[in-house]
């Protein structure tokens, strides 16, 4: 957590506060305070505050939630749904709103659609998070009896109805397309942009803003403070605070709420505040600095700071907003093989070179992990995940449908870019050297 | 995307590979590249249904905003300045990377699977693929096959996900019963549990999947495709004719599959068009000619039928033809069916009929019609028009029962938002559900009813003149009249002198029928015959029956039909059968009617016999033969041209005796019957081909003299014609053939088209015109809604003329008969055709079997349920004229009041009805303990 005299805790001032999850608790902190105001704002200066907030999505994509706002296509009929589909291996910042602070990202909802005009939310959550999905229906309920959901909220005549949906156990389902079809009811098979962008056509054919739970649970703050106060924090783009799920081989992993820009890989590992560095005292490796999809950084670029930008510009992204900690006893090939498993599992299917890609790459990494690899593995390795992802930069080519399909070559072209070496020892030795 | 540039509005120009070129606007890169000459790679995309863009197959590199990338052809347009390379390296290694793909889970095992040697990913893969899979690890592993329904084996480990089934599935035939499960590579076509797809259409997806992991039951490890010959013809099972080709191996046919004509079948076949070729293999089939042998006396008791010879049948059959005429006069002479024989049979048959014995006693219909002089009065819609019609108004039959791939057709239209139905039918159809409107109406309140409906008509076409309304005239049961059906054409026809019919009459070639002189009182080219004005057209089989009965019918000649099972009221068709002096069955198979045959004369089948057919919407297209008959069963043709050759021998014949009278009938439309030679007696028959006839035909009917300048067009056009004086738009243009879109068919060139069996000899003679002149219109009295119909001999009805205005006035005129359900019979019959029913068609064929209909009577739960407690109870269904025990369902979609049984599944139906009543009312009792006694099942109530 932030230490005190630091930046201003925007999304987990509540989250050591016992029972922070009920609407007393979010109400004796200023709870629904920011929709009030928001209620007496017009929509468009609401919309005005978040766009000067650059406040970028927390999603993956990082797209600025302001501009995804303003492209919404107007029809009679629009949607607001928001992703708490958080899948991804490590990626755990959206579960711990979702447990802690409900209220938060209800109130955050409540004052997206009071800003795009929409009438009709949705929030879709990993069925798997039990207890987020509990909470976050728990504090619907209170919302509507409170009257800050449903028809008038807070005296006002704005209506709005949210539906908390559960996911049916698929990562897929994060994707925003494949999103939407599960929401429809049917198979989270992503759809084709274009021209399936959701502010175009979206659910039920109808213009939807998709937002992540982070982005939208940052609402009331930068409503009540104004997008000026967010903005001042960090620095170019990346304003704001933004959480961090940290793991892997550090002290302390967690999910820590920081400055964007302002801090860099270093604090998070090392500072005490924070991951309190490596655990047993090795030496950093590499690590993942957005999720599961993102090319990985070496131990020289620790000193990057988190910006949406520069890292981008570094061939990378902070992606899903996990960081993931390699130190010098970590196989590579192994973590390879472990991310390539998952995504093989979780590709829908629908398109062929995820659906049989990802399977074949997993095999030949767990061939080559377990002694079996050959000489011509490694290159074809290369090529495999070139026939996904031609080119295999980021942010990607794909031959895909999704950004599933790149997401695969992605820690393989790591490796390979970092430590061939590694790979081609694992070969000749016929064993991991570093089991 | 429409092949006429020059008829599109909005053109696109791109670069097509360094070329400059123009695409429609809204057309996609494959569609563009592929009209410009350009071929490119692909699975998923089938021009029949919406683009997915997922197999990836078809990546090309295009320029755009972001620098070239690859997009799928498939599924983007081409937009203006576009730059596209399909064959660029990166696109290049793109395409090989999506087959090297598809294949590391492939099993590879061609040599074993159906689709070698036409299997799009074995043809993709050599040309656009690596050459050499570098994958080594062990592949994805399935139980195969399993089955899908009964004809459908699916091969989960060759399944490359494609969608084309699941899409079909649902977007084609409307019934999401197969879609994916499972993710990643584990992802499978899968099936539910009680729900299979259901066999109207299943073989389609058999043919569209790329792959071999879809295999049809019947052509499992029967034929590889490099040794089929195959041929393109025309599906005669129903009256709608889908393009199809014939494939063959040894002489035996191996398998059917669809072939795209755009104004007919977009590809589809149903099942029963695509599996059940195999009739002609039966071993009940009858392959030589046989007599009954222990005396003449008819009734089927005496004797049994054994085989003989050509000559020995025929010349018994003259014998008693000529007896009957000499002693009854010629309309002692019936002749019951003929829609299953092709137009030239038809039309040889109908000389035979009309002109060499002179009997006005044919009809083709069996009382399942419509009155065929109301058809032709009527505007006729094509299959393409009723699809671009702002409204659909059916009066009744379920499309997919009669007609199937129309229902697809139909279908498509209607969810695609082109077209609005509005449906009055006694049960719920298939196409129900897509109703604007669908209003449960019995047919006898049909004409109310329609009064009521159409306003919300005129509102869906914006006019009062029926402009872009199309009605589709078929019968919602065959336990009421078809005069109300009628009737409320007429008065529809009336009311909306724009509005299109497109007529639902199921049976192969029956269009042909009525055009070509199988149908009472009209002659060849819809002239109204003056002779005889006391057949009631489209209800003279039932006068024929009634007319045997009373012992004043010598000679039936039934071809290919079954009045005993097949006619509406079994009852009279056994009375009538039975009564007959002679009864000549020309057939291929023994049915309840040929029990009462004296002779059984063999026929060749239809993929035995060249020939043309003409379909509901009056379309010709060719039925070229693919295999050989057995070496006696005679094309029907042959058959009449023989037994008019040897009646003409005789002095009295019709032929003989008019030969040098005027041509009383024939008005200034022409003559029938080409005069072929100049002196009396060659009333010219001894046929030798069937050009000759179809020369004939066009020479001589009117309205089918274009045929002649089309014929060729006929032989060697895909679509078939459809002639102008019918009304419709002509003969559309040629297709690209996709060889992915539907695997299987070899290049159309190949096919061996011919339609000749012989030489074009000229056997001379002259057939002189039909009859003579009637007297004033006549009342049939002993039918029910018969209207006193104009007899206008001579007249050609030519929708819209004054000849066709009488007779839609005449049908608008006649008085409907009252109808009430008695106490004792207090349930409505309602008995709608079904396409899985009893007939041969299904009977007789193994790869049908188990699909057949059982015959159930199916009631609404509401009331009836409790006297039954439980579905499946055995009911007992009485009405006047008989009384059945049958199995119950219960089905919430019929109306109360009604007891619903298929008309063709077994004779449940017929035994019930009475044509002579206009609607059938019925009683539905649980068989009770004292009634038990009765276990036979079926029983005559004779009182
Ligand atoms: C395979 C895949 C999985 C994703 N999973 C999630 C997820 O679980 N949660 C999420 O918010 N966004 C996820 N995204 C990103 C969404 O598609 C979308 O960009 C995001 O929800 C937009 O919200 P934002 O603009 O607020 O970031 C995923 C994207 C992909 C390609
Ligand atoms: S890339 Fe993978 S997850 Fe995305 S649509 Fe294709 S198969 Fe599905
Ligand atoms: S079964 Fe055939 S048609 Fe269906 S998805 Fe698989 S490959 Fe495609
Ligand atoms: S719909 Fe009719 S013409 Fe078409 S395949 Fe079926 S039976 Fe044959
Ligand atoms: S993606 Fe275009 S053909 Fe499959």
């Amino acid at each position: 957590m932030t230490p005190d005299g630091g930046p201003p805790r925007i999304l987990t001032s509540r989250v050591d506060l016992a029972g922070s999850y009920t609407l007393k608790a979010f109400l004796e902190t200023g709870g629904y305070e920011g929709l009030r105001k928001a209620l007496s704002m017009k929509p468009d200066e609401v919309a005005q505050e978040v766009d000067e907030a650059s406040l970028l999505g927390r999603g993956g994509a990082g797209f600025p939630a302001g501009r995804k706002w303003s492209m919404l296509r107007p029809a009679d009929t629009t949607y607001l749904v928001v992703n708490g589909d958080e899948s991804e291996p490590c990626t755990f910042k959206d579960h711990l709103l979702l447990e802690t602070d409900p209220h938060q990202l209800v109130e955050g909802v409540a004052i997206a659609a009071y800003a795009i005009g929409v009438e009709q939310a949705f929030i879709f959550i990993r069925g798997e998070m039990a207890l987020g999905l509990e909470r976050v229906t728990q504090a619907v309920n209170e919302a509507y009896e409170y009257g800050a959901l449903g028809r008038g909220i807070l005296g006002s005549g704005f209506n709005l109805d949210v539906v908390v949906h559960p996911g049916a156990g698929a990562y897929i389902c994060g994707e925003e397309t494949g999103l939407l079809e599960s929401l429809e009811g049917k198979r989270g098979f992503p759809r084709i942009k274009p021209p399936y962008f959701p502010a175009a056509i979206g659910l039920y054919g109808e213009p939807t803003v998709v937002n992540n739970v982070e982005t939208l649970s940052n609402m009331s703050w930068i409503v009540r403070n104004g997008g000026a106060a967010f903005a001042a924090l960090g620095k170019g783009r990346s304003t704001g605070t933004r959480l961090f799920a940290l793991s892997g081989r550090v002290k302390r992993p967690g999910v820590y709420e920081v400055e964007m820009a302002k801090t860099t890989f270093r604090d998070l590992i090392y500072g005490q505040e924070f991951g309190g560095g490596i655990s047993g005292g090795k030496e950093l490796k590499a690590f993942i600095p957005g999720g599961a999809s993102a090319p990985w950084f070496g131990a020289d670029q620790v000193d990057m700071p988190l910006d949406q930008d520069e890292v981008g510009a570094a061939g990378t992204m902070l992606g899903s907003g996990s960081v993931v900690v390699m130190d010098e006893t970590v196989c590579t090939v192994k973590v390879a093989w472990r991310i390539t498993r998952f995504f093989w599992r979780e590709s829908c299917g629908q398109c062929t070179p995820c659906r049989e890609g990802g399977g074949w790459l997993e095999k030949i990494l767990w061939r080559i992990e377990n002694g079996a690899g050959r000489e011509e593995d490694v290159d074809m390795l290369a090529d495999i995940c070139d026939n996904i992802s031609p080119g295999l930069h980021w942010p990607p080519e794909q031959t895909t449908i999704c950004p599933l399909g790149p997401s695969i070559p992605s820690p393989i072209a790591s490796v390979m870019r970092m430590f061939e070496d590694e790979i081609r020892l694992h070969v000749k030795e016929g064993a991991c050297p570093l089991a | 995307m429409p092949d006429d540039m020059a008829s599109a509005t909005e053109t696109v120009s791109f670069t097509l590979n360094g070329r400059a070129v123009v695409a429609v606007k809204g057309e996609k890169i494959i569609e563009a590249a592929e009209r410009n000459g350009v071929f490119i790679p692909r699975f998923c995309y089938h021009p029949r249904m919406r683009p997915v863009g997922v197999c990836r197959m078809c990546l090309v590199e295009v320029s755009g905003p972001r620098g070239a990338t690859l997009q799928p052809a498939c599924y983007v347009d081409v937009a203006e300045g576009m730059e596209v390379s399909t064959a660029s390296a990166k696109a290049s290694k793109a395409q090989e990377g999506i087959l090297e793909f598809l294949l590391v889970n492939h099993p590879l095992d061609c040599p074993v699977c159906d689709k070698g040697g036409e299997c799009p990913l074995q043809d993709q893969a050599y040309s656009y693929g690596p050459g050499e899979s570098r994958f080594v690890d062990e592949k994805r592993h399935w139980a195969k096959p399993i089955p899908l329904n009964e004809f459908v084996l699916l091969d989960r480990e060759r399944c490359i996900q494609c969608s084309r089934c699941t899409r079909f599935a649902a977007e084609v035939a409307g019934e999401a019963t197969i879609d994916f499960i499972s993710r990643g590579d584990s992802i499978e076509v899968g099936r539910f549990a009680r729900e299979m797809p259901s066999p109207y259409f299943s073989g389609n997806i058999v043919q569209i999947c790329p792959v071999g992991a879809l295999t049809a039951g019947p052509f499992r490890f029967v034929s590889r495709p490099w040794d089929a010959e195959q041929v393109e013809t025309t599906c005669t099972v129903c009256a709608l004719g889908c393009r199809m080709v014939v494939q063959s191996q040894s002489g035996e046919i191996s398998r059917v599959l669809g072939v795209d004509s755009d104004p007919v079948n977009h590809g589809w076949l149903c099942d029963k068009g695509r599996f059940g070729f195999d009739v002609i293999y039966s071993e009940e089939r009858i392959v030589e000619p046989m007599v009954r042998k222990s005396g003449t006396a008819a009734g089927g008791t005496d004797g049994d039928l054994v085989a003989s010879t050509w000559s020995e049948a025929m010349s018994l059959t003259v014998d008693r033809i000529a007896e009957a005429v000499a002693g009854k006069g010629p309309e002692a002479v019936a002749f019951i069916g003929g829609a299953r024989l092709a137009n030239e049979d038809q039309y040889a048959w109908g000389r035979l009929a009309r002109e060499v014995i002179g009997t006005t006693s044919v009809d083709v219909q069996i009382g399942d019609g419509l009155d065929p002089r109301l058809i032709f009065s009527l505007n006729r819609a094509t299959v393409d028009e009723a699809c671009t019609s702002k409204c659909l108004l059916s009066l009744g039959g379920d499309v997919r029962e009669l007609l199937p791939v129309l229902f697809l057709r139909l279908r498509e239209a209607i969810v695609t938002g082109r077209t609005k139905l509005v449906e009055l039918s006694e049960i719920p159809t298939s196409l129900s559900r897509y109703a604007e409107t669908a209003k449960a109406c019995t047919t006898e309140a049909l004409s109310g009813v329609l009064e009521e409906v159409a306003v919300a008509v005129e509102a869906i076409v914006g006019n009062k003149s029926g402009e872009g309304l199309t009605i589709l005239a078929g019968r919602s049961s065959l336990a009421a009249s078809p005069f109300y059906t009628e009737k409320a054409l007429a008065e529809a026809a009336m009311r909306w002198p724009q509005a299109k019919f497109l007529p639902l009459l199921p049976r192969g070639n029956v269009m042909g029928a009525l055009e070509l002189g199988l149908a009472p009182g009209l002659l060849p080219g819809r002239r109204m015959d003056g002779r005889n004005p006391g057949v009631a057209p489209g209800k003279a089989t039932g006068q024929i029956l009634e007319r045997a009965a009373r012992g004043e019918i010598a000679v039936v000649v039934l071809l290919g039909s079954d009045p005993a099972g097949d006619f509406p009221d079994e009852g009279l068709a056994m009375k009538g059968l039975a009564a007959a002096g002679f009864v000549v069955a020309v057939d291929a198979f023994e049915n309840a009617s040929t029990a009462f045959a004296d002779v059984f004369l063999p026929v060749a089948l239809a993929e035995e016999r060249d020939g043309t057919v003409t379909n509901i919407e009056g379309r010709v297209a060719s039925t070229p033969a693919k295999v050989v008959a057995p070496a006696m069963c005679w094309p029907e043709w042959a058959i009449a041209s023989r037994l008019a050759t040897e009646l003409q021998g005789q002095a009295w014949t019709a032929g003989a005796a008019r030969a040098a009278a005027p041509s009383g009938a024939t008005g200034a439309a022409g003559r029938v019957g080409a005069p072929r030679g100049d002196g009396p007696g060659s009333a010219g028959f001894g046929y030798v081909s069937r050009t000759e006839i179809l020369a004939e035909i066009a020479a001589a009917v009117p309205g089918w003299d274009e045929l002649a300048t089309v014929a060729g067009r006929v032989r060697a056009g895909r679509d078939g014609v459809v002639l102008h004086s019918f009304g419709a738009a002509g003969e559309s243009g040629a297709r690209p053939l996709d060889p992915i879109a539907f695997p299987g068919i070899d290049s159309i060139e190949k096919q061996g088209a011919s339609m000749d069996a012989g030489g074009a000899a000229d056997a001379g003679g002259a057939a002189d015109a039909g009859g003579v002149a009637g007297a004033a219109g006549e009342q049939d009295t002993s039918t029910p809604g018969t209207p006193s119909l104009p007899s206008l001999p001579g007249e050609v009805l030519v929708p819209g003329s004054p000849a066709a205005k009488a007779i839609l006035e005449a049908f608008v005129g006649v008085p409907q008969p009252d109808t009430r359900a008695e106490d004792r019979f207090p349930m409505r019959l309602s008995s709608p055709r079904v396409l899985f029913g009893a007939g041969q068609g299904v009977a007789m064929s193994k790869h049908l079997a188990g699909v057949g209909q059982e015959a159930s009577v199916v009631v609404n739960g509401e009331g009836v349920n409790e006297a039954f407690g439980l579905e499946g109870v055995e009911a007992r269904v009485s009405s006047p004229g008989g009384s059945v025990e049958l199995p119950v369902r219960i089905d919430p979609r019929i109306p109360p009041g009604v007891a619903m049984i298929p008309f063709n599944a077994g004779t449940a139906a017929s035994i019930l009805i009475a044509t002579g009543e206009p609607v059938t009312y019925v009683s539905v009792e649980p068989v009770s303990v004292d009634a038990a006694a009765l276990t036979d099942g079926m029983e005559r109530d004779d009182g």
